[in-house]
């Protein structure tokens, strides 16, 4: 394995990145879903649930005329988790000893509440708790950033023994390992920063504004991680398919595989509930991971390593199976009859 | 300098039921250009991509070298890349040091006539400077043998003979070069030629002593003059012509051959020489 090699041909790489047209135009283009992804997920209305405890209503009618009020529940347990899993933005509870309220800071619906319910003030519990409404969009990231992932690596070999180019590096002393760890650091850092562009505008521009800043780092840099890790493992997939097929093909398996991560991952479908063979295969796909892993983000002190570790492992496999089928077919990807 | 630098035998490659090369042997030599003359899809890229482990294959390819440079029929380059930035890319995979990674690169620049061009992305090239430079590419690292696929196909003369005079200071130098070619003139200035049709090794030639001299006769009992010549051992074909004799100095054939016939009682009508090019011993050997 030589360092200076596996340099040279990630410079090369990316290089010819820079000077793709089509690449900076899937890009910019990617860059742009994104924004409007994060916009859409910020336009949507709080909705309260509130809690019979003690069978009084006060105001009741006033208070779904002040804001989108959706869901009755029985206990505040339950009302704490339909605001954990991002169900509704606010819990009222009224109580015997009268009406808390549980939010987000970045609640709107507050003051309209608080215009109901005069003693409300000194009862609100300001104890921060996320909700996946307002994280559940950052899988977005995951998305755009396993597609770029998936259509770079998809092609980074199979277009080299398209143009011919193969021929020389195989021909060459350059190891297998650096060739194709090469092509894998440089799609995976191309994707990711791709990605940060995206999420730095976001964080910086039209995120929520949070008090507990230290908890929102830890939030981020988790969420960051595990889009990275997802991105790094379909890089891995990705290669995969470009060993394994032509140009094409390679392209079309990856976005299928991105499809099937994607419905397969997203909270308003869940097909494995429905059939329980496929539940396991759900859990090899990295976006499901890391939507796992956003599952556990949002509760302090929740440990996400396995999930990293899954994804990680996930990401050294593929490589070692793109590895293994590049040595197989090593003397097939120029042999055949001469034109 | 007769050491052997690639030694190939009993070659055999086929691509599913296709067999595309059969058999095939030779060997190249130090300080020598040996040409791999055929037709298109005759086996030649096939035996060359052997020698660079591209295809499996049967049977044994030997190289004692320990560099080899290789230039593919196809434009191999990186089309987003520059001129320079390709040839640094080739020297660095070839690991060509650092120190005089530098020079060389300047130096094939040079030589090559693509100093002007060095800054110029490859997929704004003409298909001419492509192959100087893939040339270029292919001698970066200095190798102790040359392998290349068709390297002057389709190239304007002054190009053709840049390059023919970098390959020819490579064999003073003591590099092995293996051309395959299906252009009559590059196999004329190989010191050595093997022939392929089909797959198969036809002949091994020297084109500066094919040049063969034949003896026309044109007797008048054909089947008296053939079994004479058959008694002789002479080589011979029968043409429209007349028979065509083989020899190797027809002037001073010619009254010996005329003396046997005559003392077999065999009447010449007319006898004739021809003097017969390489293109015409492997057009006539190749069929």
């Amino acid at each position: 394995m030589g360092f200076t090699e596996m340099k040279g041909v990630f410079r090369k790489e990316i290089r010819e990145a820079r000077r793709d047209g089509r690449l900076s135009l899937i890009l910019f283009a990617s860059t742009l879903v994104l924004l409007v992804a994060y916009l859409f997920s910020f336009s949507s209305q709080p909705i309260v649930a509130v809690v019979e405890e003690d069978g009084e209503f006060p105001r009741l009618s006033s208070l779904s005329e002040a804001v989108k009020l959706r869901y009755f529940v029985a206990t505040e347990k339950e009302a704490l988790e339909m605001l954990r899993n991002g169900k509704v933005a606010a819990v009222v509870c009224f109580k015997s000893h009268g009406v808390e309220i549980f939010a987000e800071n970045s609640y709107t619906g507050l003051e309209a509440v608080k215009a109901i319910y005069s003693k409300l003030s000194e009862k609100i519990k300001t104890t921060y708790i996320p909700s996946k409404s307002n994280l559940s969009y950052l899988l977005v990231l995951g998305v755009i950033g396993q597609g770029i992932a998936l259509l770079l690596a998809s092609t980074a070999i199979s277009r080299e023994k398209e143009e011919g180019t193969l021929e020389m590096l195989l021909s060459s002393k350059l190891p297998v390992f650096d060739f194709i760890s090469a092509k894998f650091f440089a799609v995976s850092i191309l994707s990711i920063i791709a990605v940060s562009i995206g999420a730095v505008i976001l964080i910086l521009t039209i995120s929520p504004v949070y008090q507990n800043y230290t908890y929102l780092t830890r939030v981020y840099a988790e969420i960051l991680l595990l889009e990275f890790l997802v991105i790094m493992a379909s890089a891995g997939v990705g290669l995969i398919f470009s060993v394994a097929l032509s140009r094409d093909e390679g392209i079309l398996a990856a976005m299928i595989f991105l499809l099937a991560n994607v419905i397969l991952s997203f909270h308003s479908f869940y097909p494995f509930y429905l059939v329980k063979n496929i539940a396991i295969f759900s859990y090899f796909l990295p976006l499901l991971q890391a939507k796992i892993a956003f599952g556990l983000v949002e509760i302090e002190g929740a440990n996400i390593l396995s999930n990293l570790l899954m994804l990680i492992l996930y990401t050294l496999i593929s490589i070692l199976i793109a590895l293994i089928i590049f040595k197989k077919r090593e003397k097939s990807f120029v042999g055949g009859v001469n034109p | 300098m007769s050491e052997e630098v690639i030694e190939v035998r009993d070659l055999s490659i086929s691509y599913g039921n296709f067999v595309a090369v059969k058999g095939f042997s030779f060997n190249l030599k130090k300080g020598e250009i040996l040409g791999l003359f055929g037709s298109h899809s005759s086996g030649k890229t096939s035996v060359l991509r052997a020698i660079m482990g591209l295809v499996d294959y049967e049977g044994e390819v030997t190289c004692s070298a320990s560099t080899i440079g290789y230039m593919p029929q196809k434009i191999s380059l990186y089309a987003n890349l520059t001129v320079e930035e390709n040839l640094r890319f080739f020297a660095l995979i070839n690991r060509v040091e650092d120190k005089i990674r530098d020079e060389r690169v300047r130096e094939l620049l040079n030589s090559l006539d693509l100093e002007n061009l060095k800054t110029s992305l490859v997929k704004r090239l003409g298909y001419g400077i492509k192959r100087r430079l893939m040339f270029a590419a292919s001698i970066i690292h200095d190798p102790e043998v040359l392998v290349l696929d068709e390297p002057l196909s389709n190239l304007d003369s002054p190009t053709r003979e840049r390059i023919w005079e970098i390959i020819e200071r490579l064999k003073e130098m003591g590099r092995g070069i293996l051309l395959a070619t299906s252009n009559i003139e590059d196999a004329e200035r190989c010191g050595r030629v093997v022939l392929i049709k089909d797959g198969v090794k036809i002949a091994e030639i020297e084109p500066e002593r094919v040049k063969e001299e034949r003896i026309l006769l044109k007797p008048f009992k054909f089947e008296k003059a053939m079994a004479a010549l058959d008694e002789f051992g002479f080589r011979y074909i029968v043409s429209e012509d007349g028979i065509e004799v083989f020899v190797d100095n027809a002037s001073i054939a010619i009254p010996d051959l005329l003396e046997m016939m005559r003392r077999r009682g065999i009447e010449v009508e007319r006898t004739d020489i021809r003097r017969l090019g390489l293109e015409e011993v492997v057009s006539e050997i190749l069929g």
